[in-house]
């Protein structure tokens, strides 16, 4: 009868502590996961349909088997546009021939960004730079994807809030890094070396 | 980072107008009397025995390099940006017009600024990027002075004496900060005069008795107000602002706000030390700001003292290196399983800058900048870019008040900026939480406990005996 007892009693506590844990487990759980809306290493990078300078449709999943950068940003910028575009016009200049790497430029002010202003930055920049505009609406989803603000203001000051990260992602267009444009060109590359 | 821009719709046909008869426009077609060049870029200086402050500058200081002019000079100011990130300049001896030509410079970028010197006194300049950029950029030490001298024999001593000041002594006090937090609670970890802690301590500034001293004493804050005083000493002639119809006679101290000054007129009563102090001892004198005037028949005198921060080389050993911006090693904070972990975004920094959390931990950044429009310098939105460690991820971008949250679920270490402001920089150190449990160790073989674990498999083996203890039971039962 005594052994019943303290069997019950280390049963009873063993038991106990496995529903403290589990309760106390959910607890921690409870609080919001990681949403869609987050870019993440790992992750498929949001597809698009927008267009080029010669006004053809152009998807992501057009590039599939080569490894892309994507940028966001517009001609007139004055500082860190130049500076991402800098670093892909290095990029093609240590990459020579070798064509697996796609530079993608999506426009954040389709208003001032022609066709004509956007080709330029292939000539500027390099010929492998694949310029993006399209419709205000069709460029708003992306934005919203990449996590840049849509237009905020209309007036004769017009404001585009953008990230200056540039997003790299493999053959499959997994997010894989995520460069800033004053990493230098040669770092870079050596990230982007596995993935080639 | 953001970008940002404008993007000018403006029609540029129009020749800028002015309006006629008010004082400190630049006359049509005027050609500067005065030309100065400001060279805006990101530094490391010196201020203070082994104190490193990562600074935004002017010149290569912080302060500033000291500019001069006389009332009535058609004065004009080029700024050059040479730095990583936009910068501009505010100055207010203008009272004109200059957001619009040197409010927001682009790296590489010039702007050209003219006006009329109408107003004598004592004035701030700083940096001035537009928004939210320009708390931010004095906050890291941009910043200087602009002196606009009155004709002569304004000041009352002046005419009294007959002569000029034997010394003139140009004086900016300042605060440095380690953090947006501390700036945004005005909190600064050093306060000082002319961009080193303690300067005219350690090397005071040389009189004579009887000297005719003439301060230009200017607060540049960027939070704080100065009262400043010198021990033995009652000010003869003091005029707000530097003006000389503002005059004020025999004070002990002169009161400035953020920017705000004054032009004190003074003579050295005796040989002796006399030391001159912001009289605000707990939050700011014990900080920094104090220093010496020496006075002795025979002193080699200092004749002037300039306000801008002295040009330094790095020391050997660097023992704090003040960054607002980014992780240095002092400003980590550990939190512990079950800890809610929440990262400010302040004063364009995180913080804590440095986080240690156990794996598992859902991390929430807060933006608590409160000013939301534009874009690039000019805003206080941010957002969260993992550039380095096991996972990279870039959040939305914040606007005040908005958060974000991410669940750490790899160890190591991950660096992230806002993608706005790249000079922004954090870390998270996520850790097995495991690790912090007491390590059992044996003549070399040293396992580690694991609660969870433990507590998991303690319940397992409970449910386990359990069903045995149940089982039994109901086979004698059976039995029976």
């Amino acid at each position: 009868m005594r052994n019943r007892l303290v069997l019950a009693i280390v049963l009873g506590s063993f038991i106990l502590s496995f529903i403290i844990f589990t309760v106390f487990a959910r607890q921690v759980e409870v609080a919001e996961s990681v949403g869609d809306n987050i870019l993440l290493s790992g992750r498929k990078l949001p597809g698009f349909t927008l267009r080029d300078v010669e006004g053809r449709t152009v998807r992501l999943d057009d590039f599939k088997g080569r490894v892309v950068l994507i940028f966001f940003g517009y001609t007139n910028c004055p500082d860190i546009c130049p500076m991402a575009l800098q670093r892909y016009a290095e990029l093609q200049k240590l990459l020579g021939e070798r064509q697996e790497l796609i530079f993608i430029f999506i426009t954040t002010d389709p208003i001032h960004d022609s066709p004509e202003k956007l080709k330029y930055l292939t000539v500027k920049y390099g010929g492998n730079i694949v310029a993006l505009t399209g419709d205000w609406m069709e460029l708003a989803t992306v934005w919203n994807a990449y996590h840049v603000r849509p237009l905020e203001d209309t007036g004769p000051s017009t404001y585009m809030t953008h990230s200056a990260l540039i997003y790299v992602g493999d053959r499959n267009h997994i997010l894989r890094s995520i460069f800033t444009p004053e990493m230098p060109a040669e770092e870079m590359l050596r990230e982007i070396q596995g993935l080639l | 980072m953001v970008l940002t821009v404008i993007l000018a719709l403006v029609a540029a046909a129009n020749a800028f107008e002015y309006a006629p008869g008010v004082p400190g426009n630049p006359p049509p077609d005027a050609k500067p009397d005065k030309t100065f060049l400001l060279v805006a870029e990101e530094r490391d200086v010196v201020i203070g025995d082994g104190v490193v402050f990562r600074a935004f500058v002017f010149n290569g200081t912080s302060p500033g390099p000291l500019i001069v002019v006389k009332e009535g000079d058609v004065v004009e100011i080029i700024v050059k940006n040479m730095g990583k990130y936009t910068h501009g300049l505010s100055i207010h001896a203008a009272n004109t017009q200059t957001s619009k030509f040197v409010g927001n410079i682009a790296p590489n970028g010039e702007g050209r600024l003219i006006f009329k010197a109408d107003f004598p006194g004592v004035y701030m300049y700083h940096c001035a990027p537009g928004g939210h950029g320009i708390l931010t950029h004095t906050l890291a030490g941009m910043y200087g002075m602009i002196v606009v001298e009155p004709k002569k024999g304004s000041y009352i001593l002046e005419r009294e004496l007959g002569r000029e000041p034997d010394i003139k002594v140009y004086l900016i006090q300042h605060e440095v900060y380690l953090n947006g937090r501390d700036f945004f609670d005005g909190k600064p970890a050093y306060v000082m005069f002319n961009g080193y802690i303690f300067r005219y301590l350690e090397k005071p500034i040389e009189a004579r008795p009887g000297d005719y001293v003439r301060f230009y004493f200017l607060n540049v804050g960027p939070s704080l107000t100065a009262s400043f005083h010198v021990v033995g000493g009652v000010w003869e002639y003091a005029y707000h602002g530097g003006n000389p119809k503002n005059v004020d006679v025999g004070l002990q101290t002169v009161t400035t706000g953020p920017t705000d000054s004054y032009v004190i007129e003074w003579r050295v009563p005796s040989e002796g030390n006399f030391l001159l102090v912001t009289h605000a001892f707990g939050t700011q004198t014990i900080k920094g700001a104090a220093g010496y005037i020496s006075a002795s028949p025979d002193a080699a005198r200092t004749p002037v003292v300039m306000p801008n921060g002295p040009d330094l080389p790095m020391p050997s050993t660097v023992k704090r290196l003040i960054a607002p911006f980014e992780p240095t090693s002092e400003e980590m904070k550990i939190f512990l399983p079950g800890d809610k972990v929440v990262i400010q975004i302040v004063g364009n920094s995180f913080y804590p800058k440095i986080a240690r959390v156990p794996v598992g931990s859902q991390v929430m950044w807060v933006n608590e900048d409160v000013l939301s429009f534009g874009a690039g310098e000019i805003t206080g939105q941010h957002n969260i870019a993992a550039i380095e460690g096991p996972v990279s991820f870039a959040s939305t971008l914040l606007k005040n008040a908005e958060s974000f949250i991410y669940k750490v679920e790899k160890e190591g270490t991950y660096k992230y900026i806002c993608g706005i402001h790249p000079y922004m920089k954090g870390e998270l150190i996520a850790y097995q939480a495991a690790a912090a449990a007491p390590e059992l160790g044996l003549a070399g073989v040293s396992f580690t406990v694991d609660l969870t674990a433990l507590v998991a498999f303690g319940g397992g083996l409970g449910a386990l005996a359990l069903l045995v203890f149940v089982g039994e039971r109901s086979w004698r039962k059976h039995e029976k």
